[in-house]
């Protein structure tokens, strides 16, 4: 597993979320809509695991298959990310 | 050959599954049956030969103390063991299993109420997992099915009950792959034709006791349960699960785990292989060694050229041998199988004309352009006849003509659950002047003059995305349902090849005509989009949202779906 990012702003997640999203889903990023659940903008069930594969990938963190589901837009997701982050630092567990 | 510790050869004596376990416990019960690999660092959890026979009898003798045999019970699991446990349980207590795909939390309608309602069930099996996880699965489904929870660590208590003895004739398992939602087709699969396919296999992919398997494909699928459960059971080998959805985040773990337990077979739908190429990574792949890896099957969706050559290019520096790539054909109503490859052969490849396909022929290319390179999915298996024939005359044609795929063998199913009108279509055609029962497939191809089948089409407009079956008028619904300016009636879903040759959906549907002002045509596409991939798992790749009375229809009404993709592909659509 990748070192977990300790630098990043739940801004900076919803960027990554938006750039992920645009070139899966053919959109332009600017018209992702923070709010819009996933499904709306079109993720299927399989898309959605590529989703976390990536994320997981990008932030070092480990995160369960169903996190889009229960997480189910980019404002979110990004907004239990950064918990996730912060729980890592907390524990110390990101050296 | 003298009958040793890894005899595997054919099992003509044995009359169900439950005998073959039974003789599989006595043979050899404390080898490893299957080793299911959990996502993360979780421990693997294993089942012995004996310990998944005594633990399937157990949970057989408690299930009859609430179900008698030929009842059905519906099996719902998260994968792991517990499914394996669980239908084998079935089997043993005479019990027709049924197993679903576990609806998704979000969606509003799905399959599996249609299906319970066709095979009314007595009993619903499922794990102390989806019970604490997936509650939901439980409340959605009717109050009156008896829930039984199973777990396939524990040796429960074989009460005293007497076990029934399953013969050739009675079902197994009602497959539910066929029909649309609103009206599934549950294909009655018997335990003769289980074990006709089986031998049918076992004599095409050469496996034996030591042929390892490792596989992700859903068992509530007939590739998964064939392939990863009951085949590796009938020649003793050993079968590693993943789970489908740790696969798909870690494509590359599969390959890890064939490397791992030096899997000899693996199956698994064209996607699957292309995904491989597409999250390849060098840094990924340390360590990993495919040489033992000697059957790749590649089914259940279309099997693709390029596919494999970019599969086999890839990781040949990683031991994985090109002539490994096994392409078959088959379908749940044949049990599983129909054509498959000559171990060892790699795959046949042929370059036809697309011109002369398009007139029903298998010509040869004439302009560098008009090629067209198909794979071929192997000749008919040992035991088994196919027939392409013309689906209006019912009559024979000959080779290079394509025409329906018909298939005759012991392994064909024997209808479907409560319909005989679907059953006698399907199940019951006949050739003039052959005595046989011949299963019409649906599916197009032809046969080349030595006999190898090249499938190229279907007759309904089913659409086949990742492996798994669409109708195009349940999607067709879900997007008429999506927003009250669509009309009902006047859509039609059907699949396109992507620039790369990946099958996506295209959607067409008609704005009603008092609607047509003041709509937000965005935001019906985004309601649309949402829609379909809630109820049906698919991301669209298309929606044309277009002018009243434009669909094509035939006079009778009916939607003209491969005009609706033509006009769609030749940008003449007009677009609302």
């Amino acid at each position: 597993m990748a070192r977990i990012r300790s630098d990043v702003t739940e801004a900076d997640v919803r960027d990554w979320c938006c750039q992920y999203l645009a070139r899966a889903l053919k959109l332009s990023p600017g018209r992702i809509d923070h709010q819009a659940t996933f499904s709306r903008l079109g993720l299927d069930s399989a898309e959605s695991l590529f989703l976390v594969a990536a994320l997981e990938d990008w932030s070092g963190l480990e995160l369960a298959s169903d996190i889009a589901f229960e997480h189910p837009s980019v404002s979110d997701l990004a907004r239990y990310v950064i918990g996730r982050f912060d729980e890592s630092r907390g524990s110390g567990a990101s050296a | 050959m003298t009958r040793g510790l890894f005899q595997s050869g054919s099992q003509p004596s044995l009359n169900s599954l439950v005998e073959l376990l039974a003789r599989r416990a006595a043979e050899h019960g404390d080898r490893q049956a299957f080793v299911f690999l959990p996502e993360g660092g979780n421990a693997q959890t294993t089942l012995t030969f004996a310990e998944l026979d005594r633990r399937a009898r157990a949970l057989a003798a408690r299930l009859l103390q609430t179900a008698s045999p030929g009842d059905r019970a519906v099996l719902l699991f998260l994968p792991g063991l517990e499914f394996v446990v669980a239908f084998f349980g079935c089997l043993a207590a005479g019990i027709i299993a049924v197993p679903l795909m576990p609806p998704r939390r979000t969606a509003a309608r799905d399959t599996s109420a249609a299906i319970i309602a066709d095979c009314a069930p007595r009993l619903a099996l499922t794990s102390a997992e989806v019970a604490a996880t997936r509650p939901d699965v439980i409340e959605r489904f009717h109050r009156d099915l008896a829930w039984v929870v199973v777990d396939a660590m524990e040796d429960g208590d074989i009460p005293g009950v007497a076990l029934p003895s399953p013969g050739r004739d009675d079902i197994a398992l009602l497959q539910y792959t066929s029909g649309s939602t609103s009206l599934p087709k549950g294909v009655m699969v018997g335990h003769g034709n289980l074990l006709a396919n089986f031998e049918m296999l076992r004599v095409a992919l050469r496996n034996t006791a030591r042929s390892t398997s490792v596989g992700w494909v859903p068992l509530y699928h007939d590739m998964g349960l064939m392939m990863q459960v009951m085949q590796p059971l009938y020649v003793g080998a050993q079968s590693v699960l993943m789970a489908p959805a740790a696969f798909m985040r870690r494509p590359l773990q599969w390959l890890r785990a064939i490397s791992t337990f030096r899997a000899e077979v693996t199956s698994a739908p064209n996607f699957a292989y292309d995904l491989c190429v597409t999250r390849f990574r060098p840094e990924l792949m340390a360590g990993i060694d495919l040489s033992s890896c000697r059957i790749a099957m590649n089914a259940a969706e279309p099997v693709r050229a390029d596919t494999i050559a970019r599969f086999a290019a890839t990781f040949a520096p990683y031991g994985f041998a090109a002539d490994a790539m096994y392409p078959a054909y088959g379908l749940a109503e044949a049990t599983l199988l129909v054509s498959g490859g000559v171990r060892g052969d790699g795959a046949t490849t042929r370059a036809v004309s697309r011109a002369s396909l398009k007139r029903g022929r298998a010509g040869a290319p004439t302009l560098a352009g008009d090629a067209q390179t198909i794979v071929g999915c192997g000749h008919v298996v040992a035991g088994q006849r196919a027939a392409i024939v013309d689906p209006e005359s019912l009559r024979p044609l000959p080779a290079r003509t394509i025409g329906e795929i018909w298939a005759s063998g012991r392994n064909i199913a024997q209808g479907y659950w409560r319909n005989p009108a679907a059953t006698e279509a399907t199940f019951r055609a006949r050739i003039a002047g052959d005595g046989a029962v011949w299963l019409r497939t649906g599916d197009l191809g032809f046969l080349d003059d030595g006999g190898m089948l090249y499938v190229t089409g279907r007759i309904k407009d089913l659409i086949i995305i990742r492996g798994v079956n669409h109708y195009p008028e349940d999607i067709e619904r879900t997007v008429q349902n999506a927003h009250p300016a669509l009309r009902r009636d006047w859509g039609a879903a059907f699949a396109v090849a992507d620039d790369q040759g990946v099958e996506k959906l295209v959607l067409v549907q008609e704005i009603e005509r008092t609607h047509r002002k003041n709509l937000d045509l965005d935001e019906i596409v985004a309601r649309i989009r949402e829609a379909v991939a809630t109820e049906h798992e698919i991301a669209v790749h298309d929606i044309a949202l277009i002018r009243p009375a434009t669909l094509p229809k035939t006079t009778s009404g009916k939607v003209q779906r491969q005009l609706a993709r033509q006009l769609w592909t030749e940008g003449r659509l007009e677009r609302a």
